[in-house]
């Protein structure tokens, strides 16, 4: 019976990585590539991990182990995630060719790393559509 | 099929296939920021594929 949920457990938790690692590599854009990877490998390796706690029972210092690693990787991820994705914007890497709306664009005061609600407050930095960063091809964000 | 030919034959290439599509992106990645995402996720995958050897290897300490 536990045979039976062990495989059922790392079987889900490698699938999800699986699927992570697909993602990063055919998402046709860093924004999509970084939503996509950081949730399901978190998701898959938690699972593995909950299948080594469950792989050795009756011993508390494994289960304690894994469940701090399971704390600590979803305490620490997400934020890695948003602070690598907000630098990503402010340095210019461009977005999707088919992306419909952006809606940080001129929002952002690049010089003081300022989020502003008015687009007329972000100095520097004007609305035109012409000067935002979504791509213009298919190529700039492969 | 045991579980420990499971592991071996069915996570375990998973596991390295998915670090080796990881690599691509590492090598290719258009952006620095890519390249960061890809060491990121190949990290936690490591965290994942010395769960599933120290499950296979009977050791605790993981």
């Amino acid at each position: 019976m536990i045979n039976i949920i062990l495989a059922i457990l790392s079987t889900l938790g490698a699938l999800a990585i699986l699927f992570a690692s697909i993602g990063i590599l055919r998402m046709p854009d860093f924004y999509l590539r970084l939503s996509v990877t950081v949730k399901a490998s978190s998701l898959g390796v938690g699972l593995l991990l909950i299948c080594a706690a469950v792989m050795f029972p009756g011993d508390a210092s494994v289960t304690t182990k894994a469940i701090a690693i399971i704390f600590f990787l979803i305490i620490t991820a997400p934020i890695a995630a948003h602070m690598i994705g907000r630098t990503a914007y402010f340095i210019g890497t461009p977005l999707w060719k088919g992306t419909i709306v952006d809606e940080l664009d001129g929002m952002y005061n690049k010089e003081t790393h300022e989020l502003q609600s008015d687009p007329h407050e972000a100095t520097g930095k004007s609305t035109s559509s012409l000067d935002d960063q979504i791509a213009d091809t298919e190529d700039e964000t492969r | 099929m045991t579980l420990a030919n499971y592991f071996d034959f069915v996570i375990l290439p998973i596991l390295t296939l998915s670090v080796v599509l990881v690599f691509i992106r590492l090598f290719k990645g258009p952006a620095i920021v890519d390249r960061v995402i890809a060491l990121d996720l190949i990290i936690t995958i490591g965290i994942g594929i010395i769960t599933v050897y120290s499950i296979r290897q009977n050791q605790k300490y993981c």
